[in-house]
């Protein structure tokens, strides 16, 4: 299939909240989940995605588009993900669920690598907020914990 | 994998901790229902991202903080798989280097040196490892160690959460003083395997880790024939080079072959030194990890090094990646000025040699 940019058809994408977008397909195409619909031929109608609202979806295919321009030397492209992912939580929370839904895997590494960077230094209150996850663990079974760690000759 | 293989020495724990749980599930219940009174909060990411989130972050940083987190974040930083993924994603910026401790025989203790990429600088990090055996192999963050305190036991200890499998002795009574062993991991089997050779009329010993029986295995050792093993008193079989943690390559003394394997299959067998025009001299060469290629470096002659590289495993192919003239390098004696003038460039001690720096991609080494 020749997916060059200048015989690329338009895709029409219908995010969660009915917002249409009209993406040309070689860019569409870096989404794993949407290459595989145009492979199989289900691709004709709009394709709705229920998962990714209208604002996300544009903030995707901002990436996609960056990402299948063929003049664009490494050096561009990593100086320019690095300005993509500064983002507040809650945009970067939306950009990874549709990144992992739509399987595009350079766009899952960059902000994976963005929130390991983000969470590495902080305190664990602050990761458990972060995450919306509860400390499961008593203080027994966390000292528990770090006397199994503790060097096993000391 | 390594979960089984822990569990069984952690029984007692584990049991303790069964009886915990259905109280603490009472809690947890009342306590989410209050956060959700309280505050709008993300709902939680699916396990694979977080997996993919945490394994990004440096091994220092999960090993004091990430797995006091949660339990679901524990299980997830402890399981085998991770450990492996973390591993690679770090490999680049993380070395394990081991000191002996000065008041102790066979103690070392150990710290990771994180290189930071642009500024050529470093971090020790101290990991909680002062006294311990001496590291025999390293492979996708678990080592295997040479225990101090009980003769001939080798053990596995994860890097991260610091769990232990301490090996059963060797059939062969090996007290590992002069063996070679090494930790492998076969990537179709994803299985680790510890394999160990003592004497080659013995032959291997492969441990393989989380394995049902908990016991090793023999097999034949790579010479059928007495009179293919090659002839040298002094010859002892040391650890092997490890190449991308699956083939393993031992230095047997030959001026002809040194001899392979394949963690997967486990098969021995001669692989052919390059073919260079006369004998290669089997005091002169010398085996190494370069680039993920074993790399065979050879003294030519006074003058000359070249450094082969294996190209392909299966079908031996060879490549002579360098040839290393010192003519061409200003080199300079410091000592031994007295040297006639013909030794004057000629290449130093090849034992003498240390390394200072090596480029990524492993083009002109410096030595």
């Amino acid at each position: 299939m020749s997916l060059s940019p200048s015989t690329s058809k338009m895709l029409s994408l219908k995010s969660s909240d009915g917002k249409v977008l009209e993406v040309e397909e070689h860019v569409a195409v870096l989404c794993e989940t949407i290459k595989s619909l145009v492979e199989d031929g289900c691709a004709d109608s709009p394709i709705p995605l229920a998962n990714v609202d209208g604002a996300t979806l544009g903030n995707v295919m901002e990436w996609c588009k960056k990402h299948a321009d063929q003049k664009a030397s490494a050096d561009d492209l990593e100086d320019w993900d690095a300005e993509f992912v500064e983002r507040d939580q809650g945009e970067l929370y939306h950009l990874i669920m549709a990144a992992n839904y739509l399987n595009i895997k350079g766009l899952l590494d960059l902000i994976c690598q963005k929130v390991a960077d983000m969470i590495k230094g902080k305190h664990p209150e602050k990761i458990r907020e972060i995450f919306n996850i509860e400390n499961d663990f008593t203080p027994e079974q966390q000292e528990q914990i770090r006397k199994d760690n503790s060097w096993a000759f000391e | 994998m390594w979960k089984e293989a822990t569990e069984l020495s952690d029984f007692e724990f584990a049991l303790e901790e069964q009886e915990d749980v259905s109280k603490k599930n009472k809690r947890k219940e009342k306590n989410i229902l209050k956060e959700e009174e309280e505050k709008y909060c993300l709902p939680s990411l699916p396990e694979n991202i977080i997996f993919d989130i945490l394994a990004r972050i440096p091994a220092s940083y999960l090993h004091c903080k990430f797995r006091y987190i949660c339990k679901a974040w524990d299980n997830i930083i402890s399981s085998s798989k991770f450990i492996a993924q973390n591993a690679i994603q770090n490999k680049h910026n993380q070395l394990l280097v081991q000191i002996p401790t000065s008041t102790k025989q066979h103690y070392y203790k150990a710290k990771l040196l994180e290189m930071e990429e642009m500024e050529l600088d470093f971090k020790l990090h101290c990991f909680d490892m002062r006294r311990m055996g001496r590291i025999r192999s390293s492979c996708n963050g678990l080592l295997l160690i040479h225990d101090p305190k009980q003769k001939g036991v080798l053990y596995v200890m994860n890097l991260l959460t610091k769990c232990v499998v301490t090996l059963p002795k060797c059939p062969s009574r090996c007290p590992h003083k002069a063996c070679g062993s090494t930790l492998g991991f076969s990537r179709s089997t994803r299985e680790y395997k510890v394999v160990h050779m003592y004497s080659d009329v013995f032959g291997y010993e492969i441990f393989t880790l989380g394995c049902s029986d908990n016991e090793w295995k023999r097999i034949p050792g790579p010479f059928k024939e007495p009179y293919d093993r090659p002839f040298c008193l002094d010859f002892n079989w040391g650890d092997p080079v490890k190449i991308n943690d699956q083939f393993l390559h031992w230095y047997v003394s030959s001026s002809q072959f040194i001899i392979s394997m394949d963690v997967t299959d486990e098969n021995s067998r001669k692989t052919y030194l390059p073919d260079c025009s006369e004998e290669i001299d089997k005091s002169k060469y010398a085996l190494l990890e370069m680039g993920g290629y074993l790399s065979l470096v050879y003294k030519v002659s006074g003058i000359q090094i070249d450094v082969w590289i294996l190209r392909d495993f299966q079908a031996q192919v060879w490549f002579k990646k360098h040839s290393i003239i010192t003519e061409s390098i200003n080199y300079t004696n410091l000592k031994d000025s007295s040297l006639p003038s013909k030794y004057k460039n000629a290449l130093p001690d090849l034992n003498k040699l240390v390394p200072l720096a090596s480029l990524r991609n492993g083009e002109g080494d410096n030595v």
